[in-house]
């Protein structure tokens, strides 16, 4: 009875995985350049002096994580460099 | 990093403080002991490039290059604006990059560092500094 209804549970789990992996949810780029828009459009107003452009810049690299705000060329064994 | 005692300094600090700009070096500042130039020796060899030499005769700053993608310069003891490894340590932020955590400077101590160093290339990034230091302080 007890191992019948942990299978159910495991199948109901798993479908409701299965279902939130499928459904449509906008990609983590549009949702990450939404939220770079949303903070420039709330802090515009209090840096009047910053560019525009700028502001995006500076918004979208202090929303990034740390180890995405730099990025860091390195050297292959063919001798090719990539990011 | 060989147990470096290290903080990142420079345009790459700034880049993990979030400011959007770039570098052709990565700027160490480190305590000058004998220990640490081993380490530093060491830590030049780990990443293939040359045993640390002098920028210049008159300079205390050093670089490790050679098959390197990035130079790596080496500032012992202070940088310019009175800075002194202490004081630029004590108020760096760790940042986990790669499997390894930077003690990395923080954004006040680069722009001041540039501001008395006002070469023309600290000159000519010094506004998106402080840009960047006044959005950072707001989203704080």
């Amino acid at each position: 009875m007890l191992a019948g209804w942990t299978q159910r549970k495991w199948v109901v789990k798993a479908g409701a995985v299965a279902a939130w992996k499928s459904a449509p949810r906008p990609r983590d780029a549009e949702r990450f350049a939404r939220k770079v828009e949303d903070v420039c459009r709330e802090l515009a107003p209090q840096v009047p002096r910053i560019d525009p452009g700028d502001l995006r810049l500076i918004v979208r690299c202090l929303l990034l994580p740390h180890e995405r705000r730099a990025v860091f060329v390195t050297r292959r064994q063919d001798g090719r460099y990539v990011f | 990093m060989a147990r470096l005692e290290a903080v990142v300094i420079g345009n790459s600090a700034s880049m993990l403080n979030g400011a959007p700009v770039t570098t052709q070096d990565i700027d160490l500042l480190v305590r000058d002991t004998k220990a640490n130039r081993r380490k530093l020796a060491r830590f030049a060899e780990e990443i293939g490039g040359s045993s640390p030499r002098r920028v210049s005769e008159l300079s205390n700053v050093e670089y490790i290059d050679g098959d390197l993608a990035v130079p790596v310069e080496i500032h012992f003891n202070r940088i310019a604006g009175g800075l002194t490894f202490s004081s630029v340590r004590s108020r760096a932020q760790l940042v986990a990059v790669g499997g390894e955590k930077l003690a990395v400077a923080a954004l006040a101590d680069v722009i001041r560092s540039k501001e008395a160093a006002n070469r023309p290339k600290d000159r000519a990034v010094l506004p998106i500094l402080r840009d960047t230091m006044e959005v950072k302080k707001k989203l704080e």
